[in-house]
């Protein structure tokens, strides 16, 4: 049995935080965070609640520190600073958006630096051995559409990435948070009234911005990577019916290469990914104005098999 | 420079500098060591160079999965890099040579179509160009007309660029990565190095690229030399000193490199620049050079107490940043090396104001 991060006192997160740093295993990585940030050591006990604590000795890829910014500033408008390897890639947030601001900053650290994966912009749900892809760019829903089938029974392996080990093309999770913005926070919260979504913060750079953090189970089942059966492109038309249209394989090829991070630097693994993923799995554009007519859709996509090629 | 975890100092930098000498030195490491280690190897831009050199001594494999891992990552990323320098240098060329326009690849576009072993590690966020003086305006007018789109919109920056800077503000292609760097000669014009560009010119080689051409190898070596001593920005410059340090590797082998650097460096007035260079060399990663050339550098250091202070402040900036510091270690020292630089650029009636107006524009920007 593994320790988890709610096995902690909140006295012992907020003391290693802001010392030797907190180890926890996000798969498929192990991340460092430090911070003297009270408030932000209390935010990410709630929200890393089920994940695997490390002992701090132990490696981890990334290291991350969220720090104070120091100088006169910090009187008048005190901010934080995102510091990997001892730099700072972004500009200063307001010290109270500590929890966004590593939560963005993990996933660029992310899309830098893995690249033994092709990494794709997409949300990642399973059932029944059978992964659905759903890529998309922001405002078309995949988050909230991922964050609302993982409250109805779906295993959930991602909000942000679809990480797809090049040797199998199989998916690998990284279940992380799901951030909501805007609208979509009062959404999940009128759908699944029992879900855990975290503080709300307003005015982010992308609006107003909470997480969404997964059933347990996900975390525990961050190892078991999975086939990918479906390629689902959602886009959110308030007041449509689902309908799921059909689209062909070699335009998904190019929306899926050309969505990817890092298609281009993985190179020639990253095509032969690809190839093997619109291969072996289904394809539609899924447009919907309602969540729980866009899981009838799904079921119904995920239902059909891919027709063996002549 | 030390990082400590479990109460256990590690000098990192030492780790990273008896590395990149000799990678089996990493056979030892335990897995916490790694971690700092490789994390110092980021935040100093050498990631990939300590795998291309763990990779040439035959040692990655025996590393832990962690490491290797890492360091395959970042060979992938730098490699992705190589290829779009050489691909935008191309694109440049296209444009520039039916206008008549000749062009100088410089930096790490140079080192890549020289081939040099170290080139292929080295992240990169623009690529390097020199024309004559008299094309600069036309090449920028070309290559606006093909699509690039100026980046500087500050009318401060413009005018700053333009009247007091050895290139124009960097063009960048909508889309694209990496910028384009269009320079005219390689020191500020009104610095106190006043190298003449036909020199140059005339010294320099044909290239792999067609219509593109190189510095010779003693003019390369004098270019990165000048930047590494008289740019402003002294954080993180280690990678720089690599970047002198591969050159007279590669090229010191070479019948004939020494004598010509040495009478390069004189004929334009580089010699200091390039002593700063093999005597920070030799501090930071024990390298020599011939004793004959030390002796005859020596003769432009400047005088004992600056010469002194300059070796070890030079010595402290350019080794490894640690990662455990931020904000970076050094500051005070990072600010003498900034107001030097722009001493040894602008005059001061023309430096005051302008540090002025930077620092005014610092403090109300947002980030610091």
């Amino acid at each position: 049995m593994t320790a988890t991060l709610a096995g902690l006192a909140p006295g012992e997160v907020r003391r290693r935080m802001a010392a030797e740093g907190l180890a926890l295993r996000m798969q498929p990585i192990t991340v460092r965070v430090r911070s003297p940030i009270r408030a932000f050591a209390a935010q990410i006990h709630a929200l890393y609640r089920d994940y695997e604590v490390l002992d701090p000795r132990d490696y981890a890829d990334v290291d991350v520190r969220m720090l104070p910014v120091p100088g006169v500033r910090r009187f008048a408008r005190p901010q934080v600073q995102f510091v990997v390897d001892g730099v700072t890639p972004f500009e200063g947030f307001p010290l109270d958006h500590a929890l966004p601001m590593f939560e963005w900053g993990l996933n660029w650290v992310f899309v830098h630096r893995m690249h033994e994966y092709l990494v794709l912009h997409s949300s990642v749900v399973e059932r029944d051995g059978r992964a659905v892809l759903l890529p998309a760019w922001p405002g078309s829903g995949k988050s909230t559409l991922a964050a609302s089938l993982a409250v109805r029974g779906w295993r959930y392996l991602s909000d942000e990435f679809g990480v797809i080990a090049t040797d199998s093309a199989r998916v690998v999770p990284f279940v992380r948070p799901a951030a909501l913005k805007n609208a979509s926070i009062g959404v999940m919260r009128a759908f699944a009234p029992d879900s855990f979504i975290g503080p709300l913060f307003p005015g982010t750079r992308k609006g107003e911005v909470a997480h969404f953090s997964t059933p347990a189970e996900n975390v525990r089942r961050g190892g078991e990577s999975v086939d990918v059966a479906a390629i689902v492109f959602p886009d959110f038309q308030a007041g449509e019916a689902a309908t799921a249209e059909p689209l062909a394989s070699s335009a998904t090829f190019l929306k899926l290469a050309g969505n990817a991070f890092n298609y281009e630097t993985v190179g020639a693994r990253a095509f032969a990914a690809v190839t093997a993923i619109v291969r072996r799995a289904t394809s539609h554009i899924l447009r919907y104005g309602d969540l729980d007519d866009a899981h009838r859709a799904l079921d119904a996509i995920i239902a059909q098999g891919k027709e063996p090629r002549a | 420079m030390s990082a400590r975890r479990d109460g256990r100092p590690v000098r990192v930098a030492a780790t990273l500098l008896g590395a990149l000498r000799s990678p089996a030195s990493l056979r030892t490491l335990e897995l916490p060591e790694w971690e700092v280690l490789l994390s110092c190897a980021r935040r100093n831009a050498v990631l990939a160079y300590l795998g291309e050199r763990s990779t040439a001594a035959g040692e990655i494999d025996a590393f832990p999965p962690q490491a290797q891992k890492a360091m395959r990552a970042a060979m992938t990323a730098v490699g992705r890099l190589a290829q779009l320098a050489r691909w935008e240098l191309e694109r440049v060329r296209r444009v520039l040579a039916p206008a008549g326009i000749p062009v100088i690849a410089l930096k790490g576009g140079a080192y890549l179509l020289r081939g040099l072993p170290h080139a292929r590690t080295r992240p990169m966020s623009d690529v390097d160009v020199m024309v004559p003086h008299a094309a600069i305006d036309a090449a920028e007018e070309a290559l606006l007309e093909a699509g690039w789109q100026g980046t500087k919109v500050d009318a401060y920056d413009q005018a700053y660029y333009r009247r007091w800077s050895h290139e124009i503000p960097p063009l960048q292609f909508p889309g694209r990565l990496l910028s384009v760097d269009v320079h005219h000669t390689i020191c500020p014009p009104v610095s106190r190095l006043r190298p003449d560009p036909e020199r140059f010119w005339a010294n320099s080689q044909p290239s792999a690229m067609d219509g593109v051409r190189l510095l010779s190898p003693p003019d390369s070596v004098l270019h990165a030399a000048v930047h590494l001593f008289f740019d402003s920005d002294f954080d993180g410059r280690f990678r720089d000193l690599v970047d002198v340090h591969e050159m007279l590797e590669a090229f010191g082998r070479e019948a004939g490199f020494w004598p010509a650097l040495v009478e390069s460096a004189r004929l334009q007035g580089l010699a200091r620049p390039l002593y700063y260079a093999c005597v920070t060399r030799r501090t930071v990663l024990g390298a020599a050079t011939p004793d004959d050339v030390l002796r005859e550098l020596e003769r432009n250091r400047p005088a004992a107490p600056v010469d002194a202070w300059m070796k070890r402040t030079l010595a402290t900036l350019l080794t490894p940043a640690d990662p455990a510091d931020w904000p970076p270690a050094h500051r005070g020292l990072l600010w003498l090396m900034y107001a030097r630089s722009h001493w040894l650029r602008m005059p001061p009636h023309l430096l005051v104001p302008h540090l002025v107006r930077k620092s005014f524009r610092r403090w109300r920007s947002p980030s610091g």
